[in-house]
């Protein structure tokens, strides 16, 4: 497992969204049918689980019942795009290449919408079920007085949040930014909410092969939206870690954590590191 | 069949008895781009016609994709939808299982609906193969894939397919100086595949687009007997082919008439063959010369004598050897 499964499909006007426990994924499960299938949306949809660390292990879940479910995602209705012989259309014509600029472009005009759909459903969502999540584009965890943080999506979540609490014991003020939300990526958000650190570390579950600073690609994506819309310019460590579904160790947390310090007190460190690799 | 199998019942629509009884009513109509006497187009005319409005239909990447539905036109009078090269049968599949979903649940009113789904031969016999197989195979669902031959990649500038007939030139098999025949493959015997391969197919015919009313009538057979269902037609292509397109018609006469292309229906294991088919294989007509046939078609331009006659012998063998001549290459002596 590693989110290069569905990174791949980044460019091609999906959605992509992460989550880190059973309750998350049922839940974004819901939203998500709601966002994709916003008749201003209507684009692809992908919600990623991390294999065997999610998909594998056991939680408790809450189940919502039927009735609050169907309130809030009533049965699905294409309405004038439903294929029926009452219904005369055609679908998907051929488009040659004179068009492909003219449907890109209405690719675009849905990604500037998305972030606002997507804030409508999440605050339908804590009105129909009473679950709370927030922002609904990433999380925050102990980051009020923290000097630096880290940031990744999915299951890492887990070994990062237990390694910020021991941390923390030693007196070491380290938050984390869990993202959900890849695509829309919130970009001003995320500058504003990040330029506030000394350092940020990204650790990401996946490497863009010959990326600028050949980083992984949340790296990559998070010093492109800091170097427009942050004030200040924290150094930006980019970590690769845990692919293939490798463990991401508690050990692990501490080294990069060490290493983003470094960084914060100006000591200048490699761009991207790779983190649990067998010599 | 068996008990687990969920029948749902058909539209029946009636065999059309004489072309004034044929109505007048289009549902593939203005809005393609087709060639001058393209067949291919004719049979999707003929198959929408007798299909009628109730009716949807999936087309798999093709000449009748790309040439038929440009954006922001189309020639259908029905619902048509877009799938994959090779995906008319799962596409055909999956629209009849969703069909029956949506009005178990009583989100669409309980009727019958058709369920065609076309495509080339390089999107049935080569890439597709293994879609409309499976499909095949499921006795649950009422549907046809109709394929519609013209013996090459049409569309992409005729290359070779696997229903290319010997010999032929295409863009993937030009004759040169040190090698005349470039393509030594046979052609694909499709309809007696699906139905010796698939003792679930109700259903197999193979027609012409020279024969418009036996064309219609199959596609109504199949689409009134249920199950899935397959019909294979010849469609000669005046660009494909290299022949003027006022010989679109006489061309597909003449593969019945030499014996190349048999015309039959295949029901429930019954086989019927038709017209001259019939009397070529009861003696009461005599095959005309493959020669005829090549010789029409620029794609053969370059056969010597020897090549039309290896030609010819493969034709005779297939009526005088095959089990069921014209039909099941097994050969007869294998009987004792």
């Amino acid at each position: 497992m590693e989110h290069n499964d569905a990174l791949a499909v980044r460019d091609l006007g999906w959605l992509l969204t992460w989550v880190d426990s059973a309750q998350e994924a049922l839940d974004t499960a819901l939203i998500a049918y709601r966002v994709a299938e916003d008749r201003r949306i209507m684009v692809p949809l992908a919600l990623s689980c991390d294999g065997a660390f999610l998909t594998h292990s056991q939680a408790l879940v809450k189940i919502p019942t039927a009735e609050q479910v169907k309130k809030f995602l009533p049965p699905y209705n294409r309405g004038d795009l439903l294929m029926h012989p009452d219904n005369v259309i055609s679908i998907a014509p051929q488009a040659n290449e004179d068009w492909v600029m003219e449907i890109r472009r209405q690719n675009y005009a849905v990604t500037e919408i998305t972030c606002d759909v997507i804030r409508e459903v999440y605050a339908d969502f804590e009105k129909t079920f009473g679950r709370k999540y927030g922002n609904p584009f990433f999380e925050e965890y102990m980051t009020e007085d923290a000097d630096v943080v880290l940031l990744g999506m999915g299951t890492l979540s887990t070994p990062t949040k237990v390694a910020i609490r021991k941390l923390r014991e030693q007196g070491k003020k380290v938050g984390f930014v869990r993202l959900r939300w890849f695509r829309p990526f919130a970009g001003p958000e995320i500058a504003k909410s990040l330029e506030r650190f000394k350092a940020i570390g990204v650790i990401d579950r996946d490497f863009s092969f010959g990326s600028p600073n050949l980083s992984g690609v949340v790296a990559t994506e998070v010093r492109s939206a800091m170097y427009t819309g942050a004030a200040t310019r924290p150094p930006v460590l980019g970590f690769i870690c845990g692919l293939g579904g490798r463990e991401v160790t508690v050990p692990d947390v501490e080294e990069m954590t060490d290493i983003v310090f470094q960084a914060a007190k100006g000591k200048a460190q490699p761009l991207t590191q790779w983190i649990g690799l067998r010599s | 069949m068996s008990t687990f199998v969920e029948e749902k019942p058909t539209q029946n629509l009636e065999a059309f008895h004489g072309v004034k009884k044929v109505p007048f009513e289009e549902y593939y109509t203005s809005g393609h781009r087709t060639c001058q006497a393209c067949e291919s187009a004719q049979i999707m005319k003929l198959m929408a016609k007798a299909a009628g409005p109730r009716t949807i239909i999936l087309g798999s990447t093709g000449c009748m994709y790309v040439a038929n539905t440009s954006y922001y036109a189309t020639p259908w009078g029905v619902p048509w939808m877009h799938t994959q090269l090779g995906s008319s049968g799962s596409a055909a599949l999956g629209a009849a299982a969703a069909f029956r979903v949506q009005m178990r649940k009583g989100v669409m009113k309980d009727e019958p609906i058709n369920v065609i789904a076309f495509c080339g031969d390089g999107g049935g016999a080569d890439m597709g193969l293994n879609g409309i197989s499976a499909t095949m195979t499921h006795p649950d669902y009422n549907l046809l894939v109709l394929m519609y031959d013209n013996e090459s990649y049409a569309n992409t500038d005729i290359q070779i397919s696997g229903t290319s007939p010997y010999g032929v030139n295409t863009s993937f098999s030009t004759p040169g100086k040190v090698r005349r025949i470039m393509n030594a493959r046979w052609k694909k015997n499709v309809a007696p595949l699906m139905m010796v391969g698939h003792p679930t197919c109700k259903y197999v015919a193979t027609i012409s687009t020279s024969y418009p009313l036996q064309a219609m009538n199959s596609v109504r057979r199949a689409l009134s007997i249920g199950g899935p269902t397959f019909i294979h037609c010849l469609n000669p292509c005046p660009k494909g082919w290299d022949f003027d397109p006022v010989l679109s018609f006489e061309l597909g006469e003449l593969a019945v008439n030499t014996g190349i292309w048999p015309l039959y229906e295949i029901e429930n294991g019954k086989l019927k063959l038709y017209g001259k088919t019939k009397d070529i294989a009861n003696g009461r007509f005599k095959r005309l010369p493959v020669r005829d046939y090549l010789l029409k078609q620029g794609r053969f331009a370059h056969f010597i004598d020897e090549d039309i006659e290896f030609f010819q012998s493969k034709i005779d063998e297939m009526w005088d050897k095959w089990l069921v001549p014209g039909i099941i290459p097994l050969q007869k002596d294998l009987e004792a």
